[in-house]
């Protein structure tokens, strides 16, 4: 994966911070004006697509934020014993009615309920990258299973889908930031897993892959008990 | 109002599984180690759900249930999640009275849809029987004016005689001879007496030979449904 030097993050972070307001600022005089009754309505049409362009560009912020906040080196002490169920259980309350619109069937599967020290916010938006983009990439009245289990020395969250799959070719690549696949079927800046591989490496763990080209995919999350586990 | 459900289970971690997957539902959890201790509890609880285990040391599952009818404590639903696999196991916990059968490791979501399933379930059996059938008519009548159609549901509910969870069971095999597996899953959101009339619906449909059971989909009736 690209990563970012110290220095480069700092630089590009408050180059990040100085975009916001501006942004904020153009933004906010576009949403009064549209909110003039008297504006011609072809205008406001064309102001309305300009403020969503804007809400585009301020996620993308946020999103790079997020990666270079991940990238960090991670604080353990900061760190709190958490449900790894839990967190699993919440992630699939939130996206089963965005499953239930593409009528895809989403389930889950624990032996056991498992507790690791961990960011519980970094672990959500872990979880909550790959689960969506198991969605995502799953054509309706597909499956997503995720499931939860250990085995001697590592912990394993699996999420596994019967999507379009991803090349072998392109399986290294997909981790790394705004690289994407399928850019005219769905939209998103290629920062979701990149910023999932991120959090697994700050909890000493790593994602990997399996897919197979038009069967599905599966991600891995393995997290090794003696650093996570105490 | 409060909805009481008791976990029966020998298995520590089984017992902690299903508080976790629960507790933010806003139940008001109860755990038992096995049969004898979830008669104590139901004898002194109104119980509304209990999620059972069926090999246990002291009291199993299928003795718990018999127990239950033995003292006329038959007021909770009951799903079974089991390592037990066999069909012999499902059709006996069944016959003794249980409302579901997961086999462990279970999926977490199917679980959770059928506890609510289980519990509108619950709600609707202590309504007045007729009430729900003059709702199901009233229903219809909004939906197919016919006096004919009117007719043909009365005669049906007339004839079935039978309980709402007698009905959805009898429902729930037929939909299992026609249908997929993907629209039986979709059953489980609804309470019987949407069943019901999702089936009667149903049927008026496959009678006009408008489309085939098959090619009926989940959506194409879903609008009906109150």
């Amino acid at each position: 994966m690209t990563s970012f030097k110290s220095q480069e993050k700092a630089l590009v972070s408050s180059f990040m911070h100085e975009l916001k307001t501006p942004l904020a600022i153009v933004r906010s005089h576009l949403e009064s004006e549209i909110s003039d009754a008297s504006l011609d309505t072809r205008l406001r049409r064309k102001l309305v697509l300009d403020v969503e362009a804007l809400a585009r560009l301020n996620n993308l912020i946020n999103e790079m934020n997020l990666l270079l906040n991940c990238e960090a080196q991670c604080d353990v002490k900061n760190f709190q014993d958490y449900s790894l169920l839990e967190i699993l259980v919440d992630i699939v309350e939130l996206l089963e009615p965005l499953a239930e619109s593409k009528q895809q069937k989403l389930s889950l599967v624990a032996d056991e309920n498992i507790i690791i020290k961990m960011h519980p916010e970094k672990f959500q938006q872990l979880l909550l990258n790959l689960v969506s983009n198991a969605l995502k990439y799953t054509p309706e009245h597909g499956k997503i299973h995720l499931s939860l289990r250990q085995e001697k020395k590592t912990i394993i969250v699996e999420v596994r889908d019967t999507g379009i799959g991803i090349e072998l070719l392109m399986q290294e690549r997909i981790f790394d930031p705004f690289f994407r696949l399928h850019t005219k079927e769905t939209q998103g800046a290629g920062l979701g897993l990149a910023i999932a591989q991120a959090i697994a490496k700050q909890h000493f763990g790593e994602i990997s892959v399996q897919s197979t080209l038009g069967e599905g995919s599966c991600f891995y999350l393995r997290l090794p008990k003696e650093k996570v586990c105490k | 109002m409060q909805v009481n459900v008791l976990i029966v289970d020998d298995e520590p971690q089984n017992r902690e599984l299903a508080k976790v997957i629960l507790f933010k539902e806003g139940y008001q959890l109860y755990f038992a180690r096995n049969g004898k201790e979830a008669l104590s509890v139901l004898k002194s609880e109104k119980i509304d759900l209990i999620l059972l285990d069926l090999m246990m040391p002291e009291m199993d599952g299928f003795t718990l249930l018999e127990e239950m009818k033995r003292y006329a404590l038959t007021a909770s639903k009951v799903i079974i999640l089991t390592a037990l696999s066999d069909d012999e196991s499902m059709a006996q916990a069944l016959r003794l009275g249980a409302d579901g059968y997961l086999q462990k490791p279970y999926d977490i979501v199917d679980l959770k849809q059928r506890i609510r399933f289980a519990l509108m379930a619950k709600e609707e059996e202590s309504l007045d029987y007729h009430l729900i059938i003059d709702n199901l008519i009233a229903t219809l009548d909004t939906v197919f004016s016919e006096k004919v159609w009117r007719e043909i549901v009365v005669e049906f509910l007339e004839q079935s005689k039978c309980t709402l969870k007698a009905d959805m069971q009898l429902l729930i095999a037929m939909e299992k001879e026609v249908m997929t597996k993907n629209y039986c899953f979709e059953l489980h959101r609804l309470t019987p007496s949407q069943i019901l009339l999702h089936k009667l619906i149903l049927a008026k449909f496959a009678c006009q030979e408008q489309l085939s059971l098959e090619k009926l989909s989940w959506h194409a009736v879903g609008k009906f449904i109150p």
